[in-house]
């Protein structure tokens, strides 16, 4: 019988997480978030827009400050600083 | 209601009891620690393994890390010790490879992971699962939840120590966070454990509690898809299920009154805004 070393109560590193602002288009509505920094840009960006009370049948995106949309597959700290400002912006195709 | 037909450990590893005979239901003996007692039983989908030495030292809670399926739930009749395994995977046709050369049955690898990590142990024989071989298991995006306006991220842990599957309920807790608030946490955190198999829930932290996370444990289990998606399938239902609680629970900027106690407050941080 091999014993296993790792037993009960170990403490475990706390999982990061990642202040950031967002605000919509308009610049109507405002959020300050604490996200997980592994969580994908994607689904952050999902989030806030229920958070926002946004329409559901949008899909939804984060741009940066320069404008530049995010990865929705890769993590946010990949691609955000900690207190950054992003806009949620719908996913559309104009022409 | 739970079927119990009475069989001895020691039939069970030598007559290689079949799914009917598990299906039937057995209690049985620990093979090694003969005064303490395992049951097996079939509730609904899921075999149900309880250490009632357990029951006697409910204390004795498996935190994160702990390999196998065990925890401790509180029901009518007490705080029990279980393991709980999806019928399924049981009658999965593609079981682990290494069964075809021992002549084991799946249902008695299952058993004997149940019985040796009761003290931690792991199977003698017992190997860590390819990464290759799991992460093919895994469906794209199968970490990462969303539900309401929150997102949770979870990991694969396949270290030689641990194969586990874990999520973060509320991934950052206040140190100071008014105790009712955590006391209603850990509540929450005990009946989740209670009402979703194979997955527990556990504060990180010592000796203040900094996170509470979500663990589904295969360590030392057989290499069996079926078991493994069920328990990611566990995992990301309790998830969508508890984290808007935990979350309010744990943002002491929203204020509870039930929770709020005679007259004080439980809302420490008014600025703080609710973590996604």
């Amino acid at each position: 019988m091999r014993v296993h070393e790792s037993d009960t109560c170990v403490a475990e590193p706390r999982p990061a997480t990642l202040r950031l602002m967002a605000t919509d288009v308009t610049g109507s509505l405002e959020l300050s978030q604490d996200v997980q920094t592994d969580v994908p840009a994607g689904a952050v960006a999902r989030s806030l827009a229920e958070q926002m009370e946004l329409p559901k049948d949008v899909a939804w995106a984060l741009r940066n400050d320069a404008g530049a949309f995010l990865d929705e597959d890769r993590q946010i700290s990949e691609q955000v600083q900690e207190g950054e400002i992003l806009t949620i912006t719908p996913k559309s195709h104009l022409g | 209601m739970p079927i119990a037909t009475p069989i001895t450990a020691a039939q069970a590893y030598s007559s290689q009891p079949s799914h009917d005979q598990v299906a039937a239901g057995m209690d049985c003996r620990a093979k090694d620690t003969p005064t303490d007692e395992v049951t097996l039983t079939i509730q609904g989908r899921w075999v149900v393994i309880s250490d009632l030495r357990g029951c006697a030292a409910p204390q004795r809670q498996p935190g994160l890390g702990h390999p196998g399926l065990w925890k401790v739930v509180q029901d009518d009749a007490g705080p029990q010790r279980v393991f709980e395994i999806p019928r399924w995977a049981v009658d999965d046709p593609a079981t682990d490879d290494s069964l075809a050369s021992t002549g084991e049955t799946l249902m008695q690898r299952l058993v004997d992971w149940a019985l040796e990590t009761r003290q931690g142990a792991l199977p003698p024989d017992w190997v860590m699962p390819d990464a290759a071989l799991v992460e093919s298991w895994m469906p794209g995006g199968g970490l990462t939840v969303q539900a309401g306006g929150i997102a949770r991220q979870g990991e694969l842990l396949l270290r030689p120590d641990v194969w586990a599957l874990r999520m973060p309920i509320v991934p950052r807790i206040a140190p100071d966070l008014p105790a009712p608030r955590l006391r209603a946490l850990e509540q929450l955190a005990a009946e989740t454990q209670r009402s979703w198999a194979m997955v527990r829930l556990s504060f990180t932290g010592d000796p203040d509690p900094s996170a509470l996370v979500a663990e589904v444990n295969f360590t030392g289990a057989p290499h069996v898809e079926s078991l493994f998606l069920a328990g990611l399938d566990v995992l990301r239902h309790v998830t969508r299920q508890v984290q808007e609680t935990a979350d309010v629970l744990s943002n002491a900027s929203v204020e509870i009154a039930c929770l709020a106690g005679s007259g004080a407050t439980n809302k420490t941080h008014p600025e703080r805004s609710k973590p996604i």
